[in-house]
């Protein structure tokens, strides 16, 4: 449903993204790792249009979304949940779930805003509340009950655990599962990856720009360069315990 | 209290002129446009309604609505442009269409009467008219308050990166209030022409610009009633201070820069927040107090 081949985008002479190519099936939760300046989150913002490519193509379902307008590319079905969350603080919690919307442009999503707060019961309680006044997890969470609301067809996240608490992730990650055990196809982008790899059916390793490792996610769990480079010891034995 | 609104008609009317302007103003800033054309819409619309007043002899209401519909058009023609610029690239980019309007204005002799301006516009507007204007305004701007597109507008102002990662097409709305802007500021231009018995190009200069955002700096750029108490205190300002009337435009500036650092986010807003904050104290007290 998703292919990009042989993807490159830089900022000025800067080349970020060298040459990435990965395809995501329908139904697949797919992992995207790396270290910090990997090029993963760039990889991300090119996909959906928030940059422009400058080699390769990007294919959606049997149309090529390459150099397409971010909000046209939000409409077509492909919904990511930025970095960092960006809830509208001035709003209420309701108000931002509402704004979801604006990506169906005719399109139906299997989610109201009954389903998210069914997901997310701390958003119900919430729900008059400003959004600027939920906690980081909280926010996460109505970032993606936002971009469900929109009816995704591929959903992406980006570093959906950056600065949450272990318990919190924990919450998220298993609203993920079920979402993906609903059929939604997702695409995360994480930097810990013990906690994507365990989540994940495949998952891509990018360095320098390049994706330089694929491969199922078990196979990768055990792949001894994967464990000397992303699975320190402590975090490895804390993943193996949870999986277990 | 109605014999002081009679006594002070011509006042009231000003105010609810401005008001027209101000949300002109109002609704290109809550899309997040930062336009200062409101004074060429202005300028647009209240030449075409004089003219059509003068030389066509059409009634009041189809002068307002061909100054509404001249300035929606060139709000349309300025967004193609305006679309591909952001922020202060774009408030030069509006005032310098202030500035060709006013230029048209002054050099097209035969058609605006140049420097010298129209004189003997019949006065065609009264109190009546001009509440119904606003009325008819205000329902249109709560309409796109309730609607999406308020929310639309509200998004691509606080963060556009959020705005079209949600799908929302910042040139699609951003366009749409440049109409709505253009439309208002139109009215509001015919409005002045058929109370001003007289037009000269330099009504709609810097000044009016000005003051057109500083009605909305004022009161508050969030609740829909801000614009309008911003055009009420700074239209009765003069009024009530006689004294400073000569000092004006100084008077405007301290107060612009008095409520930017203090009130920031305009009276109406200010005090709206206020009232909240107390209700959501007195509610956290009585639910300390209840179990």
């Amino acid at each position: 449903m998703l292919t990009l081949n042989k993807l490159a985008t830089s900022y000025g002479r800067i080349q970020a993204v060298r040459e990435a190519t990965l395809h995501v099936e329908q139904g697949e939760l797919i992992a995207l790792i790396g270290p910090n300046g990997a090029g993963k989150s760039t990889l991300l913002n090119t996909l959906s249009g928030l940059l422009q490519p400058t080699n390769g193509t990007v294919h959606f379902f049997d149309q090529n979304i390459t150099g397409w307008r971010a909000d046209k590319i939000a409409r077509a079905g492909l919904l990511q949940v930025p970095e960092g969350r960006q809830v509208l603080g001035p709003l209420t919690v309701e108000d931002n779930l509402l704004l979801g919307r604006q990506a169906l442009a005719g399109r139906e999503s299997r989610h109201g805003l009954e389903d998210v707060y069914a997901l997310f019961p701390i958003l119900r309680e919430r729900s008059r509340q400003k959004a600027g006044t939920l906690s980081g997890g909280q926010q996460q969470m109505l970032a993606i009950g936002r971009a469900l609301m929109g009816g995704p067809r591929l959903l992406v996240l980006d570093e959906p655990s950056l600065g949450l608490a272990p318990i919190i992730v924990n919450q998220v990650f298993a609203v993920l599962q079920t979402l993906r055990q609903s059929g939604l196809t997702i695409l995360l982008v994480e930097q810990n990856a013990s906690l994507a790899l365990a989540a994940s059916d495949r998952a891509y390793v990018m360095e320098h720009g390049h994706v330089v490792l694929d491969g199922p996610s078990q196979n990768l769990r055990h792949d001894p360069r994967i464990i000397e480079h992303y699975l320190p010891s402590a975090e490895g034995g804390v993943s193996a315990r949870a999986a277990a | 209290m109605s014999g002081f609104i009679l006594g002070h008609l011509s006042v009231f009317e000003l105010v609810l002129v401005n008001g027209v302007l101000a949300y002109s103003q109002y609704i290109a800033l809550r899309a997040g446009v930062f336009s200062m054309a409101t004074a060429g819409f202005a300028a647009l619309g209240a030449y075409t309604a004089a003219l059509f007043a003068v030389r066509l002899g059409f009634p009041v209401w189809a002068g307002l609505f061909a100054a509404a519909l001249i300035g929606a058009v060139a709000g349309l023609v300025l967004a193609l442009p305006l679309a591909r610029l952001r922020g202060v690239f774009q408030a030069i980019a509006t005032l310098a269409f202030v500035q060709i309007v006013m230029s048209v204005g002054l050099y097209w002799e035969s058609l605006t009467g140049g420097a010298l301006g129209l004189n003997g516009i019949p006065k065609l507007v009264h109190p009546g008219h001009l509440l119904v204007v606003l009325a008819i305004v205000l329902y249109v701007l709560r309409a796109v308050s309730r609607t999406g597109i308020g929310r639309a507008f509200d998004t691509i102002r606080q963060d556009e990166t959020v705005a079209v990662s949600l799908g929302i097409s910042v040139v699609k709305y951003q366009s749409l209030a440049f109409v709505l802007s253009g439309a208002l500021g139109g009215l509001g231009g015919g409005l002045i022409a058929y109370r001003n018995y007289s037009l000269v190009p330099e009504d709609f200069g810097f000044p009016l610009l000005i003051a057109a955002l500083s009605f909305v700096v004022l009161g508050g750029r969030n609740a829909v009633a801000g614009p309008l108490v911003g055009a009420l205190i700074l239209t009765l300002l003069p009024e009530v201070a006689r004294p400073l009337a000569d000092y004006r435009l100084a008077v405007n500036g301290v107060l612009i820069v008095l409520a930017i650092i203090y009130w920031p986010y305009g009276v109406v807003d200010t005090v709206i927040l206020h009232w909240r904050q107390r209700k959501a104290a007195r509610a956290q007290a009585v639910a300390e107090v209840v179990p």
